[in-house]
């Protein structure tokens, strides 16, 4: 069977990605795009350009088995209640919500509803971070002490850099995708996080510096830096690192350092690096797709990624407190929505 | 001409030892060790020298112009205070002193006594990292936002009776090995206002440690200090950075560099391992001679060395407290 999927809003520019990754899907099918407000016209000019309609969101929920959200943070909320009132299944960029009760609010709205609310976590798709979740259940490690991360990128601008949109800077931006990692890796939560944030690159009014030092529930210390410190004229947009220290092993990951150098003296001179890798996006689709077309919940919930903007808000408070502050987590909810 | 009393007979003072050879205008004329190797190593590394079992001996009885000390941390004040007594000029290893205190009394003893005295802060005479500096003082990076290090590493299987595993003698991986990193960037930016610290450890016949130190600058830069005595046996000695400023980045990885490649050989033969000319130890003692020489003050101070040490103590402390830790409170 096809399964139709609908993408909501494009005002997150990942979903280029998910667009091209649903289209050469066998199983999937783009049935449209769909936003809101100001942003429709930029929605239609991506409708063209994916070769696909422009739907209002009321026709585009009625044509689609699921939709994914690509909306800003804000909005995130506004679409999973209206997917929720369609029967719907929603794939939600993230972090989840720029606040934990909205967080919270979508993955009620989900359970109320009937349907199955998935956040985008890319990085449980990356083949690098898939080989060590592998080594450490194989016990290579011997037993994990010490976790250090990095997802440091560029800075977005746009309506990442407004807080009503977004909630926050890199703190809200740069920290769920390895909190989410090590959570799903280790089967640890977060207890307790300290956070040094600045603003120090950009003319901006969030934060772009983003060092988070947590420790897991296991005791396990885990340091990442998020920060948007990647300038504008780096040769990619950033990386994704973990390294896993154990007293038997260390294994480290850096999930994009499969890349090609492209150096060019014409049309767009300068140097570049373009990854070849596997392709997360592809995995993290075909999760959702199948996830829609056989009624569970896909690999990441929004149940459990209350968690994560959980850790984000427990950051922010550290900052307000110079000290470390106590993450006090949901339940482990992680195999249901 | 300087005249070099040297004080250990272990990995330092072998490393010291070698470098001093390649300098012109000083020699190792006497060698001071408590372990036995001291003839053998004598021999092998300052052919010609006088020996001896005692320190201060060697420091009466040798015609020595300066001493070096490489020695386990806690022995690094009682023998610069020796030579501070004595009037002689005197370079010491990092990390200056376990304690707060002990760093404190070294300061005021080498002021007092007016003696040349600097502090092996060897990675300000790394290529890698001096360039770095140059260039961010140039302003080719902006203003720093996060400064971010590496030095990873199996733990210590050398030091006499294991000293590097006791934590009470070598304050562990970050006093002994992150103070490199605090030194550097303290040199690039500054005073450090707090650092947060996390730190893991377990033994298995070494003192295994793994750390980080999260660095809050007086002038709102950050940076993450990552330091490990934690890799298996055999692994890679590898050090990095990311020095990102808002026009800039500066990138170095231990990792990347290639230089030199060898792939099997004739048996007993081998190719140099460093693919540097001179050597950052060599460079680093050249200048202490130097000073010595002409009477100028090292480019690293006692004041230096000093806050370093705080750095690495309110690292210990904070990873101890779960608190964000001042380097001022340090000690006080």
């Amino acid at each position: 069977m096809t399964v139709r999927i609908g993408i909501c809003s494009t005002a997150h520019l990942h979903a280029d990605s998910y667009a091209a990754a649903l289209s050469e899907h066998p199983d999937a099918e783009v049935v449209g795009v769909t936003d809101v407000g100001e942003r429709v016209a930029d929605a239609r000019a991506k409708a063209e350009e994916y070769g696909v309609e422009f739907l209002e969101p009321d026709e585009l929920l009625a044509a689609a088995d699921g939709i994914v959200v690509c909306s800003t943070n804000a909005d995130h909320l506004a679409w999973v209640e209206r997917a929720a009132d369609a029967g719907v299944d929603v794939l939600c960029e993230k972090p989840l919500a720029p606040s934990v009760s909205e967080a919270r609010a979508i993955a009620e709205a989900g359970r109320e509803a009937g349907i199955h609310v998935g956040v985008a976590m890319p990085l449980r798709f990356s083949q690098p971070v898939r080989n060590a979740k592998t080594a450490m259940e194989d016990g290579l490690l011997g037993d994990l002490r010490f976790l250090s991360g990095t997802n440091r990128g560029q800075m977005p601008g746009s309506w990442f850099v407004e807080e009503a949109e977004s909630g926050g800077g890199a703190v809200t931006d740069h920290s769920v995708h390895l909190v989410d990692v090590v959570r799903w890796i280790t089967g640890e939560e977060i207890e307790e996080v300290y956070a040094e944030t600045a603003t120090r690159f950009h003319d901006v009014d969030v934060e772009d510096v983003n060092f988070l030092s947590m420790q897991l529930t296991d005791g396990t210390e885990f340091v990442l830096d998020g920060s948007w410190s990647k300038p504008d004229e780096w040769d990619f947009w950033g990386d994704a690192t973990l390294r896993l220290v154990g007293t038997e092993g260390v294994v480290s990951v850096d999930c994009f350092d499969q890349k090609i150098k492209q150096t060019r003296d014409t049309e767009e001179p300068g140097i570049r690096s373009i990854y070849w890798g596997s392709n997360p996006d592809e995995g993290l689709v075909t999760d959702f797709v199948e996830a829609v077309a056989g009624d569970r919940p896909p690999l990441k919930t929004a149940a459990d990624a209350v968690n994560d903007v959980l850790v984000v808000e427990a950051a922010y408070e550290s900052v307000e407190r110079t000290a470390p502050v106590a993450v006090e987590m949901n339940e482990p909810t992680a195999s249901t929505n | 001409m300087q005249r070099i009393g040297l004080v250990g007979s272990g990995f330092m003072a072998t490393t010291h030892a070698n470098s001093y050879q390649e300098i012109s205008d000083a020699e190792v004329v006497a060698v001071a060790s408590l372990d036995e190797n001291r003839e053998v190593f004598a021999a092998e590394h300052a052919p010609g020298a006088e020996v001896y079992a005692d320190a201060e001996e060697m420091m009466d009885d040798a015609d020595v112009t300066a001493v070096d000390v490489c020695t386990p941390t806690p022995t690094h004040r009682p023998l610069v205070e020796a030579a501070a007594e004595r009037g002689l000029d005197a370079f010491c290893e990092k990390p200056l002193a376990r304690t707060a205190a002990d760093a404190d009394a070294i300061v005021d003893a080498v002021e007092n006594a007016g003696i040349t005295f600097m502090t092996g802060h060897v990675l300000r005479y790394f290529p890698e990292y001096a360039e770095a500096k140059r260039r961010i003082d140039a302003g080719e990076i902006g203003t720093p936002g996060t400064l971010s290090t590496e030095r990873l590493s199996s733990p210590p299987r050398y030091g006499s009776d294991s000293w590097f595993g006791d934590k009470d003698k070598s304050g562990g991986v970050l006093l002994d090995m992150a103070i490199h990193d605090f030194d550097y960037l303290r040199w690039v930016v500054g005073e450090v206002e707090r650092v947060f610290a996390r730190t893991t450890e377990w033994d298995d016949g070494h003192l295994n440690q793994h750390s980080s130190v999260l660095l809050r600058f007086e002038d709102g830069a950050t940076g993450n200090v990552e330091a490990s005595w934690g890799y298996p046996e055999g692994s890679p000695f590898v050090t990095s950075y990311e020095l990102a400023g808002d026009e800039g980045l500066l990138e170095f990885d231990a990792r990347d560099e290639n230089a030199v490649r060898v792939s099997g050989g004739a048996e007993g033969t081998k190719a140099p391992a460093s693919p540097l000319a001179k050597s950052p130890y060599t460079r680093e003692l050249e200048h202490f001679v130097e000073c010595v020489e002409t009477g100028r003050d090292p480019d690293i101070t006692p004041n230096d060395a000093r806050e370093a040490v705080r750095i690495a103590l309110a690292a210990i402390e904070s990873a101890e407290r779960g608190e964000p830790v001042s380097p001022a409170e340090v000690g006080t």
